[in-house]
C-alpha cells in the first residue's frame, strides 16, 4: 500500500520541479535578452511564467494531498490509541476522585454524629464537591 | 515489637521501595515524548513557511523584472497563485497536530503522579483519625494502625495502577509504524515541498541578481539596495535549507528512539535505549537551534 501511494508521491513533486525549472529558464532568457526582445514579447514570456509558476503550485498541492492520503489510516489508528489511552487516564482520575468522596463522607458521618451542625453543612459540601 | 520483627519491617519496606522504583521508572518514556512535543512544534513554521515561500517568490520577481510593477497587484495574484495550497497544508497540520496529541497523552499517561493516591489518601486518614470510641474521646483506630493500612493502600493501588498505566503505555507505543508513517508524511512534506520551495527561490535570485547587473548603470542606488536586500534573503533561505536537514535527522531518531523503547518497554533503564534517547535530544536540540537562526 505505501509502495502503490510512494511513487506518484514523488512523481508529483518531480513534474513540479521541472515546471519550475522551465519556468525559471524563461525567466533567465527574459533577463539576460531584455534589450533584444520587444515588450509584447517579454509580455508573452512572462505570461508563460505565469502559468508555469501556477502549475507548479497545482503539482506541489496535488503532492501535499497524495502524502495526506498516504497517512489517514496511520492517522485513524493514532486517533483511536489516543481516546483508549485517554479513557485509562479518566479511571484514574475517577478512583481518586471517590477515594476524596469517601473521606467527605466520613467526615459528614463524624459530623452528624457529634451534632456539629457547622460541620455537617461544610462535610455535605465536600462530597458535592468532590462528585461535580 | 522486638528487634528481629523490626529488622523484617524494615527489610519489607526496602523491598517495597524497590519494587515501587522499579515500577515506577519511566522517565525514559518522558523524555521520549517531550523531545517528540519539541519536534512536532518545530514543524509548524514549515507549513506557514512554504505558502509565504511561494509568495514572497512571486512578488520578488515581480518587483525586479516587470515591465510594469504594482505592488498591490502582484500582492494579490501572489495570493490568489498560492492561495490553493493552504487547503491542502491543514491536512499536513493536522498530521501534525495528532503527533503533538500522541506526545501529550503519552507524557500524561508517563506522569509519576499518575499512580499515587497519597494526597486523596492521606485526606482519607485524616477523617478516619477523627472517629472517636462512643462515649470516649479516644480515637477509635490509633494512628499507628492507620498510618498502617493508608501505606499499605497507597502501596496496593499505585502497583494497581502502574500496571495499568504501563499497559497504556504499551499500547500508544505498540503503533509504532503508525507513528513512522505519519512522521514520514511530516519528512515527505518537508522535503519534498518545502525544500523544493526553497530551491526555486534560491535559484531565482541568481537570475534576478543578473537583471540588476544588466540595470545597474542606469539605476545604480536602487540595484545596489536590492541587492543587498536579496543577500540577506539568500542567507535566510539558506538557514531555512538547513532547518528542513536537522528536521529530517531529528524524523530519523525519533523512529529509531520509537522502535528502541518499545522493544525495551520492560527495562527501561538500558543503556542502548537511554544513548538513543540522548542521540534524538541531541537532534532536536540542533532543529531548535537552527530554527532560531532562521524564522
Amino acid at each position: 500500500m505505501a509502495n502503490e501511494i510512494q511513487l506518484p508521491q514523488e512523481q508529483a513533486f518531480q513534474v513540479a520541479d521541472g515546471f519550475a525549472q522551465l519556468s525559471a529558464r524563461i525567466l533567465d532568457y527574459r533577463v539576460t535578452h531584455r534589450e533584444a526582445l520587444s515588450s509584447p514579447e517579454r509580455a508573452s514570456l512572462e505570461e508563460a511564467e505565469d502559468h508555469l509558476d501556477h502549475l507548479v503550485v497545482l503539482f506541489r498541492s496535488y503532492g501535499i494531498r497524495l502524502i495526506g492520503a498516504g497517512a489517514a489510516d496511520a492517522a485513524a489508528e493514532i486517533t483511536a490509541a489516543i481516546s483508549r489511552a485517554k479513557a485509562t487516564i479518566e479511571k484514574v482520575d475517577k478512583i481518586k476522585k471517590a477515594i476524596s468522596t469517601a473521606a467527605a463522607i466520613v467526615d459528614l458521618a463524624v459530623a452528624v454524629f457529634a451534632k456539629d451542625p457547622k460541620a455537617v453543612l461544610a462535610a455535605a459540601k465536600a462530597i458535592k464537591g468532590d462528585q461535580a | 515489637m522486638n528487634a528481629c520483627s523490626q529488622v523484617v519491617q524494615r527489610l519489607m519496606l526496602v523491598l517495597i521501595c524497590c519494587i515501587i522504583s522499579a515500577c515506577g521508572n519511566l522517565a525514559p518514556v518522558r523524555t521520549f515524548a517531550d523531545e517528540t512535543k519539541k519536534l512536532s512544534a518545530a514543524f509548524d513554521p514549515m507549513l506557514t513557511g512554504s505558502s509565504a515561500s511561494c509568495v514572497e517568490k512571486y512578488k520578488r520577481k515581480k518587483l525586479i523584472t516587470a515591465d510594469k510593477f504594482d505592488p498591490e497587484v502582484a500582492e494579490k495574484k501572489a495570493k490568489e497563485l498560492c492561495g490553493p495550497m493552504d487547503d491542502d497544508n491543514k491536512t499536513i497540520a493536522d498530521l501534525n497536530g495528532l503527533l503533538e496529541q500522541y506526545a501529550d497523552t503519552l507524557a500524561a499517561l508517563a506522569d509519576e503522579k499518575l499512580p499515587s493516591y497519597k494526597t486523596e489518601l492521606n485526606g482519607l486518614k485524616d477523617s478516619l483519625g477523627k472517629i472517636k470510641k462512643p462515649g470516649t474521646g479516644e480515637a477509635l483506630i490509633n494512628a499507628d494502625k492507620l498510618g498502617a493500612i493508608t501505606a499499605l493502600t497507597e502501596f496496593l493501588s499505585r502497583i494497581a495502577t502502574q500496571h495499568m498505566q504501563k499497559a497504556a503505555i504499551r499500547d500508544l507505543l505498540s503503533h509504532e509504524a503508525a507513528i513512522n508513517t505519519i512522521t514520514t508524511a511530516l519528512k515527505d512534506y518537508a522535503n519534498l515541498n518545502y525544500k523544493a520551495w526553497l530551491r526555486d527561490e534560491k535559484n531565482e535570485i541568481l537570475v534576478l541578481r543578473k537583471a540588476l547587473d544588466e540595470r545597474a548603470a542606469k539605476e545604480m542606488l536602487a540595484s545596489n539596495y536590492l541587492k543587498t536586500i536579496l543577500l540577506s534573503e539568500e542567507r535566510q533561505i539558506a538557514a531555512r535549507e538547513k532547518t528542513v536537514d536537522a528536521f529530517i535527522k531529528s524524523v530519523t531518531e525519533l523512529q529509531k528512539s520509537n522502535a528502541e523503547i518499545r522493544k525495551k518497554f520492560d527495562r527501561l533503564d538500558d543503556k542502548e535505549l537511554l544513548d538513543q534517547l540522548k542521540q534524538f535530544g541531541k537532534e532536536v536540540a540542533a532543529l531548535r537551534n537552527q530554527l532560531k537562526d532562521a524564522f
